[in-house]
C-alpha cells in the first residue's frame, strides 16, 4: 500500500512539473504571439521611431572655375559645435566636456551647467577643421557634443574677382555674382541619409553614399586667373594713385567676344561684412555714364561705311570754338583751320566730329548706334546689367546730334564700349560677350555667338588704320607698347552735376579703349575711371595703364610682335 | 529510414536552418558596422583630400606667388633676354 502511495505521489509530482513547464511555455508562446502578430504593427512603428534615423545633408557646391581649370571658389567642409546641457546636466558630465573642448581650444561660455537653463541647444563653435572634430569625436567625454558639418565657400585666390564671383550665404545659397545667377547648377543634391541605432545607440549607415556623385556642377568662366590678376594689380596701383572713385578694366577677345578680365573697383573681401551695398555693384555692367571721345568711333565707322567720308576728307574746325543753338562746343587740342579726318580723330575734335555726324543725319547715326550695341542689353550672364540711356531720334534737339558725336548726352556701359570697339578689331562683326564658358563637364557649352555684322570689313580695316594714327600720333601716344602696334582712343567726358543739372567742371571719366595688335587685333581692352582726382585726362592717367597692361596680357598670352 | 531517424535528421535540418539564418543576419550586421565605418573614412578622405587641395590652390593662388617673387627680389627678364624655343 506505501509503495503505491509512493509512486502515485511521483506520478503526481512529474504531472504536476510539466504541466507548469508546459503551461510556462504556452504563456510564452502567447505573449510571442501577441507581441510578433497582434501588436507587430505598433511595436514595430514605435520601433522604427527610436531606431530609424533618416537626416539630409546638403551636397558639396560645385566650385567655379578660370578657363583654364584654376580653382576661384570652392567649398570646404567645416563643422559647427553646439553641445546638449540637458543631456550633460542629467549625466553630471559638464567637466569631462570642458577638458574636451579646452583640449581643442574650445572655451565654454558659462562655468556651471545649470548657467544654461532649460534648453538642450547651444551653439559654441564654427568652422571647426575635419582634424579638430575628429579630435573631439575620439575623446572620452565628448557625449553631449554635436558635431554637425556644414560646408563654407572657400577662394583660395583671395579679394580677386569678387564683383563676378559674388558671395553666398550662412545657408550656402548665392546672394550675388555668378553665385546667384548661376545658384541651381552649382547646389549640390540633397543627400538623404537612412541610419539606425543599434544595441549601444551606435549609429549605423543603411547603405554606401558616394557623396561627390551629388555634389553641383563645376562652372567654368571664361576668365584668365593670371590675365585677370595682371589686371587688378595694375588697376590696384593706378586707383589708388588717381584717388578715383570708381575703376573698370575689360579685357576681351575680339574674335569670340570671350572676356578674359573683369576688374571692378574698389574691391571688397567676400568673407567680410558689407558696410555699403553700392560696393558689390559691378559698374562694368550695371553703370551708365557718358563715355566722351571713346564714342566717336561709331559716327567715324558709321560715316566711313555710308561713304559720306574718307579719311582724307577735310573739315574747318571753326579755330576751336563753335556755336550751335545757345551753345559753344569747344577743342581741346585746338586746330586751326582745316583737318582731315584723320587728323580730327588723331586729336579728337569734337568740332570736327559735330560736322561728320552733320554728314550722317540723325536717323542713320541712331541707327548705328544701336547697330554697335548701344542702348541694348548685350545678354552677358552678370547680374543687373544696364540697357544704357538714349533718348529716341524723333526726340532729339539741336544739340542732341552734336553732342552725341563726341559721346555726351548717351548713356553707356563699360561693357558696350569694348564690345563696340570689339566689332571693329573683328572686322565690323559685333559678337555677344561670354564670361561663361561651360557648366558642369558635359551640361552645357557656351559657344561664341555673332550679334550682327556692324559694318564692313574694309570700313573696320580703316577705322583700325585712323585708331593707330591716334596712338601713334595723336591723343593716345602714352598707349604705346614696345614691339607692338596699338590702335585705340581716349575719352575724357564731363559727369552731370546732379544738384545743378549742369556738367561739372571738376568731375570726369577718363577712359581709354585699345586693341593689339593694330590691324590685327587679338585683344580689346577698355580702361575706366571715375571721378579721378588731379589729373583727369585719359591720356595722362588711362592710357598708361592700357600700355602696362596690354604689354603683360600680349606677352602672356605670346602675341607675336609686330614692331 | 526508421521513423526515429527521420525524426532526428528533420530536427537536425531544422537546427542547421536556424544556425545558417542566424549567422548570416550576424554577418549582415557585422558589415553594417563596416559598411558605416568605410563610410566614414572615406568622407573623411574627401574631406582631407578637398583641404590639401584647397592650401594646394591658395600656395598657387597668384597673389601667393607674387609675393614669393618679391621677397625672393625675383623680377620680370627684359623682353630681348627671352628666347621661346618651340
Amino acid at each position: 500500500m506505501k509503495k503505491n502511495n509512493n509512486s502515485i505521489s511521483k506520478e503526481a509530482r512529474r504531472f504536476v512539473l510539466i504541466s507548469a513547464i508546459i503551461l510556462v511555455f504556452l504563456g510564452l508562446l502567447v505573449r510571442l504571439v501577441y507581441i510578433q502578430i497582434v501588436n507587430y504593427s505598433k511595436i514595430s512603428r514605435d520601433v522604427s521611431s527610436t531606431v530609424n534615423k533618416q537626416s539630409e545633408e546638403q551636397a558639396k557646391r560645385g566650385d567655379i572655375l578660370d578657363s583654364s581649370g584654376k580653382v576661384l571658389a570652392e567649398s570646404l567642409q567645416k563643422y559647427d559645435l553646439s553641445i546638449d546641457p540637458n543631456f550633460i546636466r542629467e549625466r553630471r558630465i559638464y567637466d569631462d566636456v570642458k577638458a574636451v573642448l579646452a583640449q581643442n581650444g574650445i572655451r565654454v561660455p558659462k562655468a556651471n551647467i545649470k548657467d544654461y537653463g532649460n534648453t538642450s541647444f547651444v551653439w559654441l563653435a564654427s568652422g571647426l577643421s575635419e582634424e579638430t572634430a575628429a579630435n573631439i569625436r575620439k575623446s572620452q567625454g565628448a557625449a553631449g557634443i554635436i558635431l554637425k558639418p556644414r560646408f563654407i565657400r572657400q577662394y583660395p585666390e583671395g579679394v580677386f574677382l569678387t564683383h563676378i564671383l559674388g558671395r553666398v550665404g550662412a545657408d550656402s545659397k548665392g546672394l550675388n555674382g555668378m553665385e546667384f545667377v548661376f545658384n541651381s547648377e552649382l547646389s549640390g543634391e540633397i543627400i538623404k541619409i537612412k541610419q539606425y541605432r543599434d544595441g549601444r545607440g551606435r549609429l549605423l549607415n543603411e547603405g554606401f553614399i558616394d557623396k561627390s556623385e551629388k555634389k553641383g556642377h563645376n562652372l567654368t568662366l571664361t576668365i584668365d586667373r593670371n590675365i585677370q590678376f595682371i589686371v587688378e594689380q595694375e588697376m590696384d596701383l593706378a586707383f589708388k594713385k588717381n584717388r578715383a572713385k570708381r575703376a573698370v578694366c575689360i579685357v576681351q577677345r575680339p574674335k569670340t567676344g570671350e572676356i578674359l578680365a573683369m576688374a571692378v573697383l574698389p574691391e571688397y573681401s567676400l568673407s567680410d561684412k558689407i558696410a555699403d551695398i553700392d560696393i558689390l555693384k559691378n559698374f562694368a555692367v550695371s553703370d551708365i555714364f557718358e563715355p566722351g571721345s571713346t564714342f566717336k568711333i561709331v559716327a567715324l565707322a558709321a560715316a566711313i561705311e555710308e561713304k559720306k567720308i574718307t579719311a582724307q576728307d577735310k573739315f574747318y574746325l571753326e579755330d576751336g570754338k563753335y556755336k550751335i543753338a545757345d551753345r559753344i562746343i569747344s577743342d581741346d587740342h585746338i586746330i586751326m583751320g582745316f583737318a582731315t579726318v584723320e587728323k580730327i580723330m588723331e586729336q579728337s575734335s569734337n568740332i570736327g566730329f559735330i560736322k561728320i555726324a552733320y554728314k550722317l543725319g540723325e536717323n542713320i547715326f541712331y541707327n548705328y548706334i544701336r547697330k554697335f550695341g548701344f542702348f541694348s542689353i548685350t545678354g552677358i550672364e552678370l547680374q543687373g546689367e544696364s540697357r544704357g540711356m538714349l533718348a529716341d531720334a524723333s526726340q532729339w534737339n539741336a544739340l542732341s546730334l552734336p553732342n552725341i558725336s563726341f559721346g555726351q548726352g548717351i548713356g553707356v556701359t563699360a561693357l558696350q564700349i569694348i564690345g563696340a570697339f570689339s566689332a571693329i578689331a573683328n572686322d565690323g562683326i559685333l559678337m555677344q560677350p561670354l564670361i561663361v564658358k561651360q557648366i558642369g563637364d558635359n551640361i552645357k557649352d557656351y559657344k561664341p555667338k555673332i550679334v550682327r555684322r556692324v559694318v564692313s570689313a574694309d570700313t573696320a580695316k580703316e577705322v583700325k588704320r585712323i585708331l593707330k594714327a591716334v596712338v601713334e600720333k595723336g591723343t593716345g601716344q602714352s598707349a604705346k607698347v614696345s614691339q607692338y602696334t596699338v590702335g585705340g582712343k581716349t575719352g575724357t567726358a564731363q559727369k552731370i552735376n546732379t544738384h545743378t543739372k549742369e556738367y561739372s567742371k571738376y568731375n570726369y571719366i577718363a577712359s581709354f579703349c585699345g586693341m593689339l595688335p593694330a590691324m590685327e587685333p587679338e585683344i580689346v581692352i577698355l580702361i575706366v575711371f571715375d571721378e579721378p582726382r588731379g589729373d583727369y585726362y585719359a591720356a595722362s592717367i588711362a592710357a598708361p595703364v592700357f600700355s602696362k597692361i596690354a604689354k603683360r596680357t600680349a606677352e602672356y598670352l605670346k602675341i607675336p610682335k609686330d614692331k | 529510414m526508421k521513423k526515429k531517424d527521420k525524426r532526428v535528421l528533420i530536427l537536425i535540418l531544422l537546427l542547421v536552418s536556424i544556425f545558417i539564418y542566424l549567422w548570416e543576419n550576424r554577418t549582415a550586421q557585422m558589415m553594417k558596422y563596416r559598411v558605416t565605418e568605410l563610410q566614414n573614412q572615406y568622407d573623411k578622405m574627401v574631406s582631407e583630400n578637398d583641404a590639401l587641395r584647397y592650401v594646394i590652390n591658395f600656395i598657387l593662388s597668384a597673389d601667393n606667388l607674387n609675393k614669393i617673387a618679391k621677397d625672393n627680389k625675383l623680377s620680370s627678364p627684359d623682353s630681348s633676354s627671352i628666347v621661346e624655343i618651340d
